[in-house]
C-alpha cells in the first residue's frame, strides 16, 4: 500500500507546489491560507474528478483485450517457429515489425485512409498488440522455455515411453506462460496509454492525464485532485498486476510440485 | 559474421551518419518544393530566340508558366503529369530547354527540405539528447547502485541495513511510476517552473530530469542486482581480506572488470527508449517535444502535410536506428558471453 500512497502523494506534492506558484485566479478558497494549503496537500477530494472511471474502463479493455491477444499469437508463434524450422524467418519478420514505434501503426492508418482511422478502439489494440515490442518479447521467451522444458530429464523418459511431450511438459509450460505474461502486462498498459494520446475518441487515463496538464499550461487549472486520482490509478493497476503475478507463479508452483 | 565484427560495422554506421551530419546543409530547395521519393527537380528554360508555330495545348503551357519569368522550377511529378506532352514536344522543338537540378532519394518535407539529409541531421541531435539523458542516468545509477549493493550491502551495521531499506524503497516508489506519467510531469514542472523559450534546452531540461530522476532508478536496481549476484563469487572477498580499500575494489573489480558490459547494454537501451520518447512527446496531437530543432519527432509530425508517403520514412528510420542498437546489445552479450 505505500508503494501506491508514496509514489501518488509524491506527484500530488509537485503538482500542488506548481499550481502554489502560478497564478490560478481568485476562485481557489484553498490557496487564501497557508493551514488550507497543507490540508489540500494531505485531503484529496474524490468528488472532484470526473469521467476517471469510463477512462479507467476504456484503458482497462483496451490492455486486457491487447494482452490477452498477444498471448495467444504469442504460444501460436512460439509453436510454430518451435515445430517448422521454415516459419522461423517469416516469424522473425513479424517480430522485427515491434522495432518500430507505436505512432508508426497509428501513421501508416492515417496515411492508408486519409486521416480517418475506425474504429478507433479496434485499431488501438492491433497498434498496441504488434507495435509494442512485447508479443516479440513475449514470443521469443516462450520459444526459449519450449526450449528448457524439453531438454529436462522427465519430458526425454516421457518421450521414450511414447507420451506426447507437449501433453508431459504442459503443466510446466502453463506455469512459465503466465508467469512471462504478467510480467509484461504493465508495458501493455504503458503502450495504451500512448496510443490512446493520438486517437481522438479513446478518452481514456492516458488521455485524461495529458488533458489536465494540458488545462494548467494552457489555462492556470487548479488540476490537483484530478491528477493524484489519474495517477493513483494507474500505480494501483501496476501494483495489482504485480501481486497477482507473485501470487500465480506460487501458486501454479504449489500445484506443480504436489503434481 | 563473428559477433565482434558485426558489433563494429554496426557502430561504424551510425558514427558514419553522425560525422557526416556535421557537413549536411540544412538549406531547403529551390523554391521550397515538395518531392515524392526518388524525385527530382527540373529547370525549364524558354529560349526567347526560338519563334514557332505552337499547338494549342503548348501556348496554354507557356502562357501560365513563363508570362513571368524565363525559367521556372518543376518536380519531376508536375514534369510527367499532365502537362507531360505538351512539356515533352516543348523540349523536342528546343522551346524549352530541361535541365536537372537536384535529385532527392527519398524525396523532400513540406518545405522543400531532402529528407535524407534531415535524417542524418535528426539522428544526430536525437543522440546528442539521449547521451544526455544516459550520461545522467549512468553517473546516479551507478552511484546508488554500487551504494545499495555493495557498500551498504556487505557485513554492515543495522543502522546501515535501514539506510539502504529506506534507499530501496524510494527506488521501488519511483519506478512504481509508468515512465510516461513521470515525462508529463516534468514537462509541466518544465512549463510551469522553469520557464525558457528555447525549445532544445527545455528538451534537454526534461531528459536531464528523466535520465536522472527514473532512468538512473532503473538502472541502480539492475546493477545492484549485478553486484549481489557478484558477491557470491569469491574475488571480492578475497580483495578484501589482502587490505584492498573498498574504493579500489570499487573501480578496479567492480566498475572496469564487472559492468563494463552491463552498463553499454542498460546505454544502448536508454537510447532506444529515449529516442521512442522524443516521437511520442514532439507528435503533433501531443506536442510538449522539440519544435524548431530537427529530430525524428519534428520530421514526423512535419510530415502530416502535404498527405504523401513520404511521412512514413522518418518513422521507418528511426524504427531502423533502434534496431541497429538493439542488434549492437544482442551482438555484444553474445560477445561477452
Amino acid at each position: 500500500m505505500l508503494l501506491i500512497a508514496v509514489p501518488a502523494f509524491f506527484i500530488r506534492f509537485i503538482i500542488w507546489i506548481i499550481t502554489i506558484s502560478i497564478d490560478t485566479g481568485s476562485n481557489i478558497a484553498w490557496k487564501s491560507t497557508t493551514l488550507l494549503k497543507w490540508r489540500k496537500l494531505f485531503t484529496p477530494d474524490i468528488l472532484s474528478q470526473d469521467g476517471l472511471l469510463d477512462g479507467l474502463y476504456i484503458t482497462v479493455s483496451i490492455t486486457l483485450t491487447a494482452w490477452l491477444i498477444c498471448i495467444f499469437i504469442a504460444i501460436i508463434l512460439s509453436f510454430l517457429s518451435y515445430n517448422y524450422s521454415y516459419l522461423r524467418v517469416p516469424v522473425s519478420i513479424l517480430m522485427w515489425l515491434s522495432n518500430f514505434h507505436l505512432l508508426f501503426g497509428f501513421l501508416f492508418l492515417y496515411f492508408k485512409w486519409e486521416g480517418e482511422v475506425t474504429p478507433e478502439w479496434l485499431w488501438a489494440t492491433v497498434i498496441v498488440i504488434f507495435l509494442n515490442g512485447s508479443l516479440s518479447g513475449m514470443t521469443k521467451k516462450f520459444i526459449e522455455q519450449i526450449n528448457e522444458t524439453f531438454s529436462q530429464k522427465y519430458i526425454l523418459f516421457a518421450i521414450s515411453q511414447g507420451i506426447n511431450k507437449w501433453k508431459a511438459g504442459r503443466n510446466e509450460l502453463i506455469v512459465k506462460f503466465i508467469y512471462n505474461a504478467l510480467e509484461l502486462l504493465p508495458f501493455f498498459l504503458i503502450s495504451t496509454i500512448i496510443v490512446e494520446l493520438v486517437f481522438g475518441e479513446l478518452v481514456g487515463l492516458g488521455k485524461i492525464l495529458l488533458m489536465y496538464i494540458n488545462q494548467i499550461i494552457n489555462y492556470n487549472y487548479d488540476r490537483v485532485d484530478e491528477i493524484f486520482f489519474t495517477v493513483f490509478l494507474l500505480i494501483t493497476i501496476i501494483r495489482l498486476v504485480k501481486i497477482f503475478s507473485i501470487w500465480i507463479e506460487s501458486r501454479m508452483n504449489i500445484n506443480l510440485a504436489s503434481k | 559474421m563473428e559477433s565482434k565484427y558485426k558489433v563494429v560495422l554496426l557502430s561504424i554506421i551510425l558514427i558514419t551518419i553522425v560525422i557526416a551530419s556535421f557537413f549536411v546543409e540544412e538549406r531547403v530547395n529551390m523554391e521550397g518544393r515538395f518531392v515524392q521519393p526518388f524525385g527530382s527537380l527540373y529547370s525549364l528554360i524558354k529560349d526567347e530566340s526560338i519563334h514557332i508555330k505552337l499547338s494549342s495545348k503548348e501556348k496554354r503551357f507557356i502562357n501560365k508558366n513563363f508570362s513571368k519569368k524565363n525559367t521556372i522550377i518543376i518536380n519531376s511529378k508536375d514534369l510527367f503529369g499532365k502537362s507531360r506532352k505538351a512539356v515533352a514536344s516543348l523540349i523536342e522543338k528546343d522551346v524549352l530547354n530541361k535541365k536537372r537540378v537536384s535529385f532527392h532519394m527519398l524525396g523532400t518535407d513540406n518545405q522543400g527540405r531532402d529528407i535524407v539529409k534531415m535524417l542524418i541531421v535528426a539522428t544526430r541531435n536525437n543522440l546528442i539528447l539521449s547521451l544526455i539523458a544516459v550520461f545522467f542516468s549512468i553517473i546516479l545509477g551507478m552511484f546508488i547502485g554500487i551504494l545499495q549493493g555493495y557498500i551498504l550491502n556487505r557485513d554492515t551495521t543495522p543502522y546501515h541495513q535501514k539506510i539502504r531499506y529506506v534507499f530501496s524503497f524510494l527506488i521501488n516508489s519511483i519506478t512504481s511510476v509508468p515512465m510516461l506519467v513521470w515525462l508529463l510531469i516534468i514537462v509541466l514542472f518544465n512549463e510551469m517552473v522553469i520557464d525558457v523559450d528555447n525549445d532544445f534546452i527545455k528538451t534537454v531540461c526534461t531528459f536531464i530530469f528523466l535520465g536522472s530522476f527514473y532512468y538512473a532508478s532503473i538502472l541502480s536496481q539492475t546493477i545492484e542486482a549485478h553486484i549481489i549476484s557478484l558477491k557470491e563469487l569469491e574475488f571480492l572477498s578475497t580483495s578484501e581480506i589482502m587490505g584492498l580499500s573498498k574504493i579500489k575494489i570499487i573501480f578496479n573489480h567492480i566498475i572496469k572488470t564487472n559492468l563494463g558490459g552491463l552498463l553499454l547494454s542498460q546505454s544502448l537501451m536508454i537510447i532506444i527508449q529515449m529516442i521512442m520518447l522524443e516521437i511520442t512527446i514532439s507528435f503533433e496531437y501531443i506536442d510538449f517535444g522539440l519544435e524548431s530543432t530537427i529530430s525524428y519527432g519534428t520530421l514526423i509530425t512535419g510530415m502530416f502535410k502535404p498527405h504523401s508517403s513520404n511521412m512514413m520514412i522518418p518513422i521507418i528510420f528511426a524504427g531502423i536506428v533502434c534496431s541497429i542498437l538493439k542488434l549492437i546489445i544482442s551482438n555484444n552479450k553474445r560477445m561477452n558471453a
